[in-house]
């Protein structure tokens, strides 16, 4: 049997990602994978298929992560961004941005679209299911995650260019 | 969704942080040892708990059980019933059968019989009940004493039942096992 040690070790670093890209906040983020990793360990019978130990775990991790960020985040709709601006991409030209340029672009972003941009691109949430878990509109979502896209990509522009 | 936003998703693994504290390790440990700490403490405090409640049960019975020794002789002797030795005759004939053993095949013969010496105990111990409650009545006296000749005589009946029983098998042995009337 894998030891609790290893478990973690495996899914330590993409678990603490994923939560400190919704909250931004390392210290809260590693809180949240504490107690987590906890929640996990504490109910690991519970779960009927190993394989999916590291999807579940994540569930918990996202799930938590929105719970301490849905009271302190507000997600006040934006003016619709037409889908040309985001959309028109066919050139290249971020390929050549480092990655930690591109995740310190991305927590730059402001919280609210952030959070949405990581839940929708990066976890892989429907907008549905992440307007059910933030208490906002379908459509709200859709034009933050949009709003997160623009102003990422003219982030980065910036050092494309530089 | 566009290439930009797929070249995101492919590489989400190289957006992660370097490294997680240790910190956070050791304080998942801390908890966890915590957890097992306290779940043993449970199991401690419950399984003392359950002994200190059995032992104070037994000490509770047996308390009781010679109260009511104490109480039937005590009444017995208050009201004058002890001057018959009834008690010593009973246990007399109660001696004689202690020991006393029958072939397996006729055990079943006594059942009637030992069942209605149970009865008369409880009897017994409802007449000094009463005496308790309501105090001593000349009534209950004489069913007290009924019920001593009454016993005896149903243990002479037991006794001469095994006898003509054992008898007959020597006669005409059955070839069973032997068993013991327990009274």
């Amino acid at each position: 049997m894998v030891s609790m040690r290893t478990i973690y070790e495996m899914y330590a670093k993409q678990m603490l990602a994923s939560s400190f890209r919704i909250t931004n906040s390392l210290p809260d983020s590693e809180d949240i994978i504490q107690e987590s990793f906890l929640c996990a360990f504490q109910k690991i019978e519970q779960l009927k298929d190993e394989g999916k130990f590291s999807s579940w775990l994540k569930q918990i991790v996202i799930n938590n992560s929105i719970k301490f960020i849905k009271n302190k985040t507000s997600f006040e709709p934006l003016d619709e961004i037409n889908e040309r601006e985001v959309k028109e991409d066919n050139s290249n030209w971020y390929m050549s941005i480092p990655f930690n340029q591109i995740r310190e672009s991305i927590m730059s972003l402001p919280d609210g679209c952030r959070e949405i941009f990581s839940l929708y691109l990066l976890e892989g949430y429907k907008h549905k299911e992440i307007a059910s878990a933030l208490g906002i509109s379908i459509s709200n979502s859709k034009s933050q995650y949009r709003y997160a896209l623009k102003l990422l990509k003219n982030i980065l522009m910036k050092y494309h260019h530089e | 969704m566009n290439n930009f936003e797929k070249y995101l998703q492919d590489n989400k693994d190289k957006l992660q942080s370097d490294s997680v504290d240790e910190k956070v390790w050791l304080m998942i440990e801390n908890e966890m040892l915590k957890s097992k700490n306290r779940r043993s403490k449970r199991f401690l405090r419950i399984t003392f708990i359950v002994i200190f409640m059995s032992l104070l049960g037994c000490l509770i019975y047996v308390l009781q059980d010679q109260d009511e020794g104490l109480n039937e002789q005590k009444i017995l002797a208050e009201y004058d019933l002890t001057k018959y030795n009834f008690e010593e005759k009973v246990n007399t004939k109660k001696q004689q059968l202690v020991s006393a053993t029958v072939p397996e095949t006729k055990f079943e013969d006594f059942q009637i019989l030992l069942q209605q010496l149970e009865f008369m105990d409880g009897q017994f111990q409802d007449y000094i009940r009463y005496i308790e409650q309501n105090g001593y009545q000349e009534f209950i006296g004489d069913q007290i004493l009924n019920f001593y000749k009454s016993k005896i005589e149903l243990l002479d009946k037991i006794k001469s039942e095994i006898d003509k029983i054992n008898y007959y098998e020597k006669i005409k042995p059955s070839y069973t096992e032997y068993v013991t009337i327990e009274i």
